[in-house]
């Protein structure tokens, strides 16, 4: 087997889980494709993808895919004679990941052009990929499948209710220069700690997705494009969704809970169209109290692991909560009868 | 304090443990709410504490009578 999911068949610049090498890449007919170390002029291990390492296609404006795989030239010509011709290349990846210090599969390098002879001429035979199922281990690999995930969410994107169950990362405010740096703090944290939803590579109705609420659907569509961004939480941060989160904290205090501290609140729903009325199922977090990056992500592990236990344990989880909170409106309220027998001051 | 503790007894001891323990749990907003928290634990073990003693009283009293009544007489 090469990967046990689509997430770990992509991302290999990333991360590496998936087991493509020289033995496993084969041809149509079961023979192993001369790469690095051929005789001079047998490698062929270029592989036309035209995607990014995420299997995903490029967005900068440029041609990845022989002008979507119609080009055998080096260049098109454009409508407007003046304008001079568009250079036209397909992005390659290693079918041995070996070679130029680039071990990717799917995305290595540009071909010169289009050509025949410009792909050979960087070691490919103009082959492409294709993948078979192993139905067997599929099948039984399904009924155990669950999984947490990460989502960016715009207004209209929020509530998620394709999946199986979905949280939110509330914040009761959006960043000011003074807190921004404890907002980054968790955005990391989050980042590191799920997997984007499409990475996990199984349907949305087997992941717990725990979402960070976006001002707009197309920063957050955005974002959900790139794993793993060095910018991305600059923009998670800035373009935080306060309105997903104030309905969300007004879905779970009518639910039954109250909020005090500076946040974020981790807050969980199953299944999603039970949200907001009494008998929901809620897990809630209170994370005021993280201070460093590695608290903020051992909560998040904390959490992960725990949206992923049978839904029927978040019942019991909440339960505990809301008889603390139960116990102590029961307090302040009935502690105000001792202050006007002045007992206490 | 310790002498309040003293008055209180074993089960009012514990229940002021268990009141401090209660208040960091439930971080009441008020302080009257810390003082009814503590005073509810004080309450709630002092009437165990005299329950288990009763009844622990009246397991042994039996015993008493049994010896009692081995007695030639």
């Amino acid at each position: 087997m090469i990967a046990s999911s689509v997430a770990d068949l992509h991302g290999d610049q990333a991360r590496d889980r998936n087991n493509i090498q020289r033995a496993t890449a084969l041809d149509a007919k079961g023979n192993e494709i001369p790469g690095v170390g051929s005789p001079p002029g047998g490698n062929q291990h270029d592989m036309l993808t035209g995607s990014d390492s995420d299997g995903r296609a490029f967005i900068d404006g440029y041609d990845h895919t022989c002008n979507n795989w119609t080009a055998d030239a080096m260049s098109v010509p454009q409508a407007n004679p003046n304008v001079p011709a568009d250079r036209v290349r397909a992005m390659l990846g290693h079918s041995d990941r070996s070679g130029g210090a680039n071990t990717s599969w799917n995305a290595a390098h540009l071909s010169q052009g289009c050509t025949k002879q410009s792909l050979i001429n960087t070691g490919s035979a103009g082959r492409f990929y294709c993948f078979a199922v192993n139905e067997i281990a599929l099948v039984s690999s399904q009924p155990a499948t669950r999984a947490a995930s990460r989502l960016f969410a715009g207004p209209n994107q929020y509530p998620p209710t394709s999946f199986a169950a979905y949280g939110i990362l509330a914040f009761p405010s959006r960043p000011t220069p003074n807190d921004r740096d404890r907002y980054k703090m968790f955005c990391e944290a989050y980042m590191a700690v799920f997997s984007l939803a499409w990475e996990l590579g199984i349907p949305d109705s087997q992941q717990m997705v725990t979402v960070w609420p976006m001002a707009a659907e197309s920063m957050a569509d955005d974002l959900n494009k790139a794993p793993r961004r060095d910018t991305a939480c600059d923009a998670a941060v800035d373009n935080y969704g306060l309105a997903a989160a104030d309905r969300a904290f007004n879905d779970a205090t009518q639910a039954g809970a109250s909020f005090n501290g500076r946040g974020p609140f981790l807050l969980a729903w199953s299944p999603p169209t039970q949200k907001g009325q009494a008998s929901a199922l809620v897990l809630g977090e209170n994370l005021s109290n993280v201070t460093t990056p590695n608290e903020a992500k051992i909560r998040l592990l904390t959490w992960k692991s725990e949206i992923l236990k049978n839904p029927e344990l978040w019942r019991g989880g909440w339960n505990v909560e809301l008889i603390r909170i139960t116990i102590r409106e029961f307090v302040d309220q009935f502690g105000q009868i001792i202050e006007i027998f002045g007992i206490v001051r | 304090m310790i002498d309040v503790v003293k008055k209180l007894g074993p089960s009012g001891g514990l229940g002021v443990l268990a009141g401090l323990a209660m208040m960091w749990w439930v971080e009441p907003e008020t302080t009257a709410g810390r003082v009814l928290l503590v005073a509810i634990c004080i309450v709630v073990f002092g009437l165990v504490g005299g329950a288990l003693a009763y009844w622990l009283g009246n397991s042994k009293a039996p015993e008493k009578n049994s010896e009692a009544d081995d007695k030639p007489g």
